[in-house]
């Protein structure tokens, strides 16, 4: 047989003719969508016993209570607790995520010099003999801790270990959600102890800029009971809470001060205030002074508050009690000055809400083991340090959640040869400025404690348990840091001693949250059942503390000084800086969102409100209104440059008819990659504030 | 080679002109096919779609290239059912028009759709009651029909001529071609309506929602009477042009005037009914959507022009240019009135396309622009390369145009 | 088990959001994101080509500071029960409406990537996997079981959280009960809601929290007059709000838009 061309194609037409009536061509293109499913790189999600645990978070003070849904032992979505008492169920948008934390890109995993990688032992050795050597040389250099969350176990350590050694300072940033009861302790004749904010029977809230609404305090205990009680917010910016608020006051930057002694004014003039505590007040008669200086026809002036609105405001305030003012700053913007605060703590005693229910209570401090609380080094705000003088800082950000621009930390070091170690889970944050970066286990990854927050009504005490291993080489900062300064101590004890200290106290409730159930501590047993009980699921409540005969106060402080500073601060903020008010035309406002202020990394899925919906603005846009926008020379969209007396940095420019003209609010937070970020750029108006600053801004 | 491949009797360039054509078009087309290959790799990413605007440039030029395809199966209705015979002249023309333009937008397709292994799920699970379905089913129906009617002018190439069994299979095929035509044209006529239909039925977007006759939107309608119009005016077009560059007569004018002529009528028909529907949606459709349609044309560039524009200067203009018995014996006129209802057609496509999706629907939403990437721009440069790819193969070596024999042999008469 | 898990009278699922209470923190769209493994953000993504299926809006009253008022619009699948756009226009049935409980169903394992739902979609409330779902090396532990990450190329939306109804459902059952009480199926972004501003149930029962504040005054649909009965109410005593949000097209100024 002769095979010839055509036969071949034949037989090649006849075979693709036959492969389509057998199976095969249609099995594949069923595979086909089988493929476009199973490709490799889509990831499944692993199986496993599906279970429950519970924890506490660690991302903010406030400590809210976690529902673990966990697979296999790994938590896969987390949920608030109905049965806590303070949280009751709620969980912010950081709180939602925060399981993803530990596996973010940005994670570290090593230690650090230089940004090189280097042992865990070298770094070690190299630091605490760097420590010997500043010894050796007789140094004058302090060694300094900042500890970025106060309150801890771990801080308790850093404080005793410090105390020990005569160079050794604790440093916190300055203080911001409790600075209003921190002013109010100092307005208070006496030891007042820790205070706390009666949220749950308060009907006011007058808030200085505040984000009541918008992570502030404990969520859970004012979102859950909003109906109860008006806002009144004095902010310059809308903010969630301004726009979600029953009245919202927009006041010119810097204007705090003014604003509440004119509200005093009023207050005093109509007789709306609480005669029985300004009898209390052994100044009252200059306080009176002082305010009488600032009626509100001058600080509509000053605030751009009509008068009448101001006259309102402190009817309206003084005719809802009880009413409590808040100050307290922004995440991103900064505290406010403490003048202001003192103004607000004024404003407090003045609409007789001190030692009142729904009020400023008074309340416990949650105790610490014996051994610590003696002799613990005192507490210094980092802006009281003196500037140069800190040889070998200790950055403990592991828990950190505010804004605190880094030329504020840069002033106190040392000129020269300062050695700076930071002790977090990011290359993030500080970490870029740290001469040595100590990997730290991250939220869910150990052990810590949760006790109460800065405005808490009661004391309280909770775990934050390890559900996830951490990864290989991370060490509790406060166990490297007791390593370099040759303090043994393992952290999970000293928790768990704490926990034993609440038990002695034998007052106050555990709340069980499988079952919801609540007992008396008494009841409970043994400190090692409280244990128990706390780390499978359980705080511990104090009981309120009963009322006090009110003590004596004074509305200036108990330094002499307070009435000319509270002056000067009423007198505007802005006008007392250097600035020439001609070269910079505007006044730059930073703004950020509790625990999303670009110092520690945020979970990948928060894209879905930044990059993915524009619900917040992201790090370094800027928000102006259309016509400053316009007189500037911008265009909604652009890109922009903002400078102050402290240098420039690039902004993303957007127009907002919200937003007050002449102002440009500025987001603190994760900003773009290789950007500086605006804090840096911000006026730290002697180290404590740094919400506003004279600017300009053009077009590039 | 090349000579015993092209027809007797018709003079082409020098291979190497042709060669020197087809080199910047087939580089074009290795272009958009690098395009299309990125976005088959990584994905529509590479293009500037987005979740509004779900739809691009690639779905404005498949619904505009298979209006200016429509051509092949309404000339093939009116030569084999009609029995208009003088269209001979331009079938052949226009059936490979159709094919380039009809597998031109079944690829774009395939490169539009995410998941594109999984394109025979429209086959597999149809929804009956999916416009897209409809469209699906008749193109690629028709995309068949059209390659059975390429075939016969491919069989008619002079070297494939010598075989005597397709000479056999090509008689054969010419029996058949009234079933072809009438096949094609039943399906043509689906889904040139279904096009129309895909956005009419839209009930969540009111700019293009539609009432209808039974479960056919007005647009459905539109969309046939339009494409039925705009086909004969863009192979008049593509005759003329062929024309110009080949630099050669290939058909007899009075073909060009009843092409016209044809356009004119259905043309006008078409804007009258255009005008009709406009006018109802406008007071009636649009409202009772809760939509006032002026403010439709309140976001700029997309002002009441575009109204004015797509219904007179690209609609009744032309018509009444192409109705006209003595514009039509010029060929200025002609091809003139031919391009603007070309580019008439392709507006009305761009309204209802990109149009439609720019404009917001939730009340606090914002009117959005979208520019195609150059990923989405190569591919669609590729489809018009691959055109006149194989327009010119098939011009070179098909015996396109009957009448060109016999014009060749006449002495060219200046002013045509 | 033989157990009858008929139900009498098909459920229609919807929510009622308190405007009001929204403050527009996100934890609603985290929590989505978190329940039904929808991945990070692309570095390249933007609001326009990002994936949540709950995006909170905001809306403004138009005026400039301080007159300027604001309020948040939690907008998700809005559940059509009536002439569902995007059911009838998917070419391969990959959209459905369960009969038994009114959701508006999506299957990304049948869609082949069209996007004509989207076109068909007033409520924008349909998104598109541009990319490949990537989530950071050892996130993937982190992913709900119940949930299967989608690839590429398909259109995904806010089911109402099914899998949280197969959950209940299936806790029903072994507790010998037909369906879930109220209340034992809620969505994550319900759950979630710090303000407790979406409350959900069963509208077709009329004693449900939902379908008592559904009828009761101050609420609104969005695009109420398409005809598409969506089940997602919202609320708000603001007459600025139904003002804006119900607005007909034709009414609106360009310059209360804010983008």
């Amino acid at each position: 047989m002769k095979v010839g061309r055509r036969d071949l194609f034949k037989f090649a037409a006849g075979s693709v003719a036959g492969l389509a009536i057998t199976p095969v061509p249609w099995k594949l293109l069923e595979d086909t969508a089988l493929w476009s499913q199973n490709w490799s790189w889509i990831p499944r999600p692993p199986r496993g016993e599906i279970g429950t645990k519970f924890t506490a978070c660690t991302l903010c003070p406030a400590g809210c209570a976690v529902r673990a849904r966990c697979v296999g032992g790994q938590p896969v979505a987390l949920a608030g607790v109905a049965e806590h008492p303070a949280t009751r169920g709620v969980l912010c948008a950081l709180g939602l995520a925060g399981h993803h934390l530990p596996y973010h890109p940005l994670r570290v995993r090593q230690a650090l010099r230089g940004g090189r990688p280097v042992g865990l032992d070298t770094a070690a050795a190299e630091i605490a003999a760097a420590l010997v050597e500043m010894r050796r040389s007789g140094s004058k250099n302090l060694v300094a801790v900042l500890d970025e969350r106060p309150g801890r176990t771990a801080s308790w350590l850093y404080r005793r270990w410090l105390a020990d050694m005569p160079q050794g300072r604790y440093v916190t940033p300055p203080e911001r959600e409790g600075a209003t009861l921190a002013a109010l302790a100092e307005l208070i004749e006496g030891d007042a102890g820790p205070l706390g904010l009666d949220l749950e029977r308060v009907r006011t809230i007058l808030s200085f800029g505040a984000p009541v609404l918008d992570g502030w305090s404990t969520p859970g205990r004012v979102l859950r009971r909003r109906e109860r009680f008006q806002i009144v917010q004095v902010e310059t910016r809308y903010s969630r809470t301004a726009a979600l608020a029953d009245q919202w006051v927009p006041i010119r930057p810097g204007t705090e001060a003014a604003f509440a002694l004119a509200l005093a004014h009023v207050l005093i003039e109509e007789r709306l205030y609480d005669e029985a505590a300004a009898r209390r007040a052994g100044d009252f008669a200059a306080y009176r002074k002082v305010a009488g200086e600032f009626p509100p026809e001058r600080v509509a002036g000053l605030s751009g508050v009509a008068a009448e609105q101001v006259i309102q405001t402190a009817r309206l305030v003084a005719g809802r009690r009880p009413a409590i003012a808040v100050g307290g700053g922004d995440p991103g913007g900064g505290p406010l000055g403490r003048e202001e605060e003192m103004a607000i703590g004024g404003l407090n005693l003045l609409l007789g809400g001190l030692e009142r229910d729904g009020g400023i209570v008074r309340r416990r401090a949650v105790p610490a083991p014996k051994e610590l609380e003696a002799g613990a080094a005192p507490v210094t705000e980092i802006q009281d340090l003196p500037n140069g003088s800190v040889g070998l800082l200790f950055i403990d950000a592991s828990a950190a959640v505010d804004a605190l621009p880094w030329r504020l930390v840069e002033q106190k070091l040392a000129s020269g040869k300062a050695l700076v170690v930071s002790l977090a889970a990011y290359r993030a944050g500080y970490a870029g400025h740290a001469d040595y970066l100590i990997p730290a286990p991250m939220y869910l990854e150990s052990l810590q404690d949760v006790p109460a927050p800065a405005d808490a009504a009661e004391a309280s005490f909770s775990l934050s348990t390890a559900l996830v291993a951490p990864p290989q080489g991370v060490v509790e900062p406060v166990e490297f840091v007791g390593r370099v300064t040759g303090n043994a101590g393992t952290l999970s004890d000293w928790i768990k001693r704490r926990a034993a200290a609440v038990y002695r106290t034998g007052r106050g409730t555990v709340t069980t949250y499988t079952t919801g159930k609540v007992e008396p501590l008494a009841e409970v047993g043994s400190a090692e059942k409280f244990w128990n009980a706390l780390t499978e699921g359980a705080c511990w409540q104090d009981e309120r503390v009963g009322g006090r005969a009110a003590p004596g106060v004074a509305l200036l402080g108990r330094h002499g000084d307070g009435a000319a500073r509270l002056r000067r601060a009423a007198a505007g903020r802005l006008d007392a800086g250097e600035a020439p008010a001609g070269q910079y035309p505007l006044v730059l406002a930073p703004f950020g969102w509790r625990g999303a202020t670009g110092n520690t990394a945020l979970s990948p899925v928060m894209s879905k409100v930044y990059q993915e919906s524009g619900l917040r603005r992201a790090g370094n846009q800027a928000a102006v209104h259309p016509a400053t926008g316009a007189a500037c020379g911008l265009t909604d969209g652009c890109r922009g440059v903002i400078e102050t007396q402290c240098g420039s940095c690039g902004v993303a420019v957007f127009f907002d008819p919200a937003v007050m003209p002449g102002v440009i609010q500025v987001a603190v937070g994760p900003e773009p990659p290789r950007t500086r970020s605006v804090l840096e750029v911000c006026d730290l108006e002697g180290g404590c504030s740094w919400r506003a600053a004279r600017a300009r801004i053009w077009k590039v | 080679m090349d000579r015993a491949l092209i027809s007797r009797g018709v003079r082409r360039c020098s291979p190497r002109q042709f060669l020197l054509w087809l080199v910047p078009w087939a580089a074009l087309a290795a272009f958009g096919a690098y395009s299309a290959g990125l976005c088959l790799v990584r994905g529509l990413n590479q293009t500037n779609m987005d979740n509004r605007f779900a739809f691009g440039l690639w779905i404005f030029l498949d619904l505009t290239v298979i209006a200016l395809g429509a051509g092949a199966f309404f000339t093939g209705f009116l030569l084999y059912i009609l029995k208009r015979h003088e269209l001979k002249a331009v079938i052949n023309s226009a059936v490979v028009i159709g094919f380039v333009c009809y597998s031109g937008a079944v690829v774009v397709l395939m490169v539009d759709v995410g998941q594109p292994l999984r394109a025979w799920f429209t086959f597999w699970h149809p929804n009956v009651h999916s416009m897209l379905t409809e469209v699906t089913f008749c193109i690629t129906c028709y995309l068949t029909v059209l390659a059975i009617e390429y075939l016969p002018i491919l069989l008619k190439n002079r070297k494939i001529r010598q075989v005597p069994s397709f000479l056999v299979f090509e008689f054969e095929l010419h029996k058949v071609m009234y079933v072809l035509a009438g096949v094609g044209t039943f399906l043509s006529f689906f889904h040139q309506g279904s096009l129309g239909g895909l956005y009419g039925v839209l009930r969540g977007r009111p700019f293009a929602f539609r009432e209808g006759f039974a479960i056919w939107p007005s647009t459905f309608f539109l969309f046939i009477l339009s494409a039925a119009a705009a086909g004969p005016a863009f192979i008049l077009l593509t005759t003329w042009l062929v024309s110009k560059i080949s630099r050669k007569r290939l058909v007899k004018l009075e073909v060009m005037a009843e092409l016209g002529r044809i356009s004119g009528v259905l043309l006008i028909v078409y804007v009258l009914a255009k005008a009709v529907d406009t006018l109802v949606w406008i007071n009636e459709t649009a409202p009772a959507t809760g939509f006032a349609a002026h403010q439709f044309y309140a976001w700029r560039p997309f002002g009441t022009w575009i109204l004015f524009a797509e219904i007179v200067v690209f609609g009744l203009a032309p018509a009444l240019v192409l109705l006209d018995e003595k514009k039509r014996q010029r060929t200025g006129w002609l091809v003139g009135a031919a391009v603007l209802v070309c580019s008439g057609i392709g507006l009305n496509r761009f309204v209802l396309t990109i149009q439609t999706l720019a404009l917001p629907t939730l009340p606090f939403d914002a009117f959005l622009s979208y520019t195609p990437s150059w990923q989405e721009v190569g591919t669609f440069l590729a489809v018009i390369a691959y055109g006149v790819l194989v327009y010119s193969l098939s011009f070179r070596y098909l015996p396109l145009f009957p009448q060109e024999r016999e014009l060749a042999e006449v002495p060219r008469v200046s002013g045509d | 088990m033989t157990m009858d898990t008929k139900r009498k009278r098909p459920a229609r699922y919807g929510m009622v959001i308190d405007v009001d209470r929204c403050t527009g923190c996100g934890a609603c769209m985290i929590a989505c994101a978190v329940e039904n493994n929808v991945p990070p953000a692309q570095p390249e993504a933007t609001d326009r080509t990002g994936i949540t299926w709950v995006r909170v809006y905001q809306i403004h009253n138009g005026a400039s500071f301080p007159e300027n008022r604001t309020a948040f619009v939690p907008v998700m699948c809005q559940q059509c029960g009536h002439q569902t756009p995007c059911v009838s226009v998917c070419p391969q049935q990959a959209v459905d409406v369960d009969r038994e409980t009114g959701i508006v169903g999506q299957m990304p394992q049948r869609c082949l990537g069209c996007r004509y739902c989207m076109a068909a979609c007033p409520y924008h409330a349909r998104y598109f996997n541009w990319w490949d779902p990537v989530w950071p090396k050892g996130m993937e532990r982190t992913l709900n079981p119940a949930v299967a990450p989608r690839m590429r190329g398909v259109v995904e939306k806010c089911n109402f959280c099914q899998g949280r109804l197969h959950a209940a459902r299936e806790r029903a059952a072994a507790a010998g009960r037909a369906e879930p009480k109220p209340g034992e199926y809620v969505p994550a972004c319900v759950e979630a809601c710090p303000t407790a501003a979406i409350t959900f149930g069963d509208l077709a029962d009329e004693n449900s929290a939902a379908a008592e504040q559904a009828r009761g005054g101050n609420t609104f649909r969005l695009l109420q007059k398409l005809g598409t009965e969506p089940k997602v109410y919202y609320r708000s005593s603001r007459p600025w709000v139904h003002q804006v949000a119900q607005q007909d097209f034709g009414r609106r100024k360009k310059e209360e838009i804010r983008g």
